[in-house]
């Protein structure tokens, strides 16, 4: 900022800076372009410097930026879920070029348009990206602060209101006003012209601007005694921390208030037990008879529902938390080199809910399955593949599919929900559960899986 | 910035020039980014937690490890102007632990003004990085050693509840969820993320000339 504007006695002088004589001059002569083009430029040049220009310009910068990091202009799909950060970031920054606008459309007002910018340039620091990964946040500090700063020529009052204050020369006067501490910058810069202090009622408005930054500067100094008491008893999400969060809305906007600490609660999530109880699910007709989640081996081949189709076992209880239990209806289908499976039986058919109606699909349930060389392919038109070359599902693993193929013992098999190789494969369900089935090139269709726990090593999706 | 450089022509009071007083500028700027320093400051401790909301530009992701309570994930579609559609998996965590968390973004500017990276890094001290409602779109993700507990595969992804109040995908969308996910080695690169609250103990935030991403 080399603003070398010139006090109310000099400005008036014709022949101060040079040019603008010459340029009148020629504009006398009129006609060309060149000329139109001075006009406009010596046009906006007034408008300009008739109002907080550059500060608005880095409000608008900065809220633009603020703005467009979550706005989800690309992909359109996303707006649903853009967010805490992304909302309070697209507010922020639209507000912030708002002010921008306000500057400079209303200058009389700068003072609360600046300050209401400085403080959302800073709330935006905790409330989205980092402020814009600060860039946001330091522009629309300087700008605010740029626009405080600004203040307009007043040639009518000017002399009057200087005149008592000091008589000196105006080449003296801006060294003598710094009675505060200010910065080089404020020393440096010749005043002369410019009464020092605003008028009286800009003076209260001053003030009250500068009331909220300083309890927002002591709110903080007193927020950063909490955390370290809390980082020395090493618990940084006990209880400390919802205090230190109510003292926070103090100084941030209100809206950052109903923000949630981060707690490491655990959020509901499905249960953990899966029971050997029968446990009718809701939506299955005729579920009553079938523990299909069953931890041990003999209570599963008991109730191997010999001949009856159409009882068909319920879904694995681990899912009774899901009133509205579905199997995905995209296509699927889950191919794997080899795989070894324990406690592996054939249950009989199932009729599942779906979200294009009830499927009845085969199901199968194992104590432990290692899948090598997996690969799980969902979708249609575009496809998610999922790539592993180890995978082992443990405990209480349940399998539903309308297609099974492969390998057993290098004999190609393929289990279709009518095929007769089911029944059989039902029939001797007490022997492979008692020996480890051992599979290669498998291929299921439309898999549903559910298993207390997974492990997968060199996990690709793409 | 030279904004007044020369006085007013001669007789044009109405349109006359004002001028940034410095005293009055430092007067909130200097308070300003006082604050801001020490906001700074709280979020490295960890203390203060940040909200991120990233969309439309492709980034990375790596950490160390993830910890997570309450996971599912479901394939969505990525819409882009003027590209296709890209085909993302969209995974969604309750709440993580995160060590040693890395994300780049590396943007190619016009005008031969150079690629640049600009990269944040947080949690690769004693006290790890924490995020609840982590929604992140991911169209590559990989991860050296995956442990889930309690894990349904091939579920409508319109019935998915292991988050709660997270967005769930279309019915009949092919879905997985799980109670707990132990991720290592976890790189991705993502379209759109979003978390409510991210703490970012230790974090740095760096921009360098050049394409240096995570990973």
């Amino acid at each position: 900022m080399t603003d070398r504007t010139q006090g109310p006695g000099s400005a008036g002088g014709p022949d101060s800076a040079g040019s603008p004589p010459a340029e009148s001059g020629r504009h006398a002569h009129g006609g060309s372009w060149q000329q139109d083009i001075v006009a406009v430029w010596r046009a906006f040049r007034r408008w300009r410097r008739a109002r907080p220009f550059w500060a608005g310009a880095f409000l608008l910068v900065a809220g633009a930026e603020l703005l467009l990091i979550p706005l989800p202009i690309h992909a359109m799909g996303l707006i649903l879920h853009i967010g805490t950060g992304g909302v309070l970031g697209i507010l922020i920054g639209a507000v912030l070029m708002l002010c921008a606008l306000l500057l400079w459309f209303s200058p009389a007002q700068r003072a609360f348009y600046s300050v209401v910018a400085v403080l959302l340039a800073i709330a935006a620091l905790v409330a989205s990206n980092l402020g814009g990964f600060l860039i946001g946040t330091l522009l629309g500090v300087l700008g605010g602060s740029l626009g405080f700063g600004w203040t307009p020529h007043q040639p009518g009052s000017q002399p009057a209101r200087r005149w008592p204050r000091r008589p000196a020369p105006a080449d003296n006067a801006a060294p003598a006003d710094n009675a505060a501490p200010a910065d080089d910058g404020a020393a440096a810069e010749p005043d002369a012209g410019l009464s020092l202090l605003p008028g009286r009622g800009d003076g209260t408005a001053l003030r009250a601007a500068i009331l909220p930054l300083l309890l927002a500067a002591a709110a903080a100094l007193q927020l950063t005694h909490a955390p370290v008491a809390s980082t020395q008893s090493a618990q940084q999400a006990g209880s400390a921390q919802p205090a230190q969060q109510a003292s926070g809305c103090i100084i941030y906007i209100p809206i950052i208030c109903p923000k949630p600490t981060p707690s490491p609660t655990p959020t509901g999530s499905p249960s953990p037990t899966p029971t050997g109880n029968p446990s009718p699910t809701d939506g299955s007709p005729t579920g009553s008879a079938a523990p299909s989640g069953s931890p041990t081996p003999t209570t599963g081949s008991s109730t191997g529902l010999p001949g009856s189709p159409g009882a068909s076992p319920t879904p694995s209880p681990r899912s009774g938390a899901a009133p509205a239990f579905a199997i995905a209806t995209a296509p699927s289908s889950l191919t794997a080199s080899s795989a070894v499976i324990k406690g592996f039986a054939y249950d009989g058919l199932a009729t599942v809910p779906t979200a294009a109606g009830r499927v009845r699909m085969m199901q199968f349930s194992m104590s432990v399955i290692t899948l090598s060389g997996m690969q799980l392919v969902a979708g249609s038109g575009t496809v998610l593949t999922t790539r592993a070359p180890s995978v082992t599902l443990s405990g209480n693993v349940t399998l539903y599919t309308t297609r099974l193929s492969g390998k057993l013992l290098g004999i190609p098999i393929t289990l279709t929900p009518g095929s007769p190789l089911a029944a059989i494969l039902k029939a001797i369900a007490p022997l492979t559960k008692a020996i480890p089935v051992p599979m290669t090139d498998v291929a299921v269709s439309q898999p549903y899986t559910s298993a207390n726990g997974m492990r997968i090593s060199g996990l690709q999706i793409s | 910035m030279s904004s007044d450089i020369s006085p007013p022509p001669a007789g044009r009071h109405a349109a006359a020039p004002g001028k940034v007083r410095w005293r009055r500028f430092a007067l909130i700027f200097v308070p300003a980014v006082a604050v801001t320093g020490l906001l700074l400051g709280l979020t490295a401790e960890g203390a203060l937690a940040s909200s991120f909301s990233i969309s439309g530009q492709q980034f990375q992701v790596s950490a160390d490890s993830l910890s997570g309570t309450g996971f599912q994930q479901f394939g969505t579609i990525d819409e882009e102007v003027g590209n296709k559609p890209v085909a993302v998996a969209q995974s969604e965590i309750g709440s993580a632990k995160i060590k040693n968390l890395c994300q780049s973004v590396v943007a190619d500017f016009p005008l031969g003004l150079g690629t640049y990276t600009l990269r944040i890094s947080a949690g690769s001290g004693s006290t790890p990085v924490s995020a609840s409602s982590l929604i992140i779109d991911a169209n590559q993700l990989s991860g050296s050693n995956v442990t889930f507990s309690n894990i349904n595969i091939g579920q409508d992804a319109s019935t998915l509840n292991a988050v709660p109040g997270a967005p769930d995908g279309a019915p009949g969308t092919f879905g997985q969820q799980a109670s707990d996910i132990e991720i290592s080695g976890l790189q991705q690169t993502a379209y759109s993320t979003s978390a409510g609250t991210f703490t970012l103990p230790g974090f740095s935030l760096s921009l360098s000339a050049g394409a240096k991403p995570c990973f």
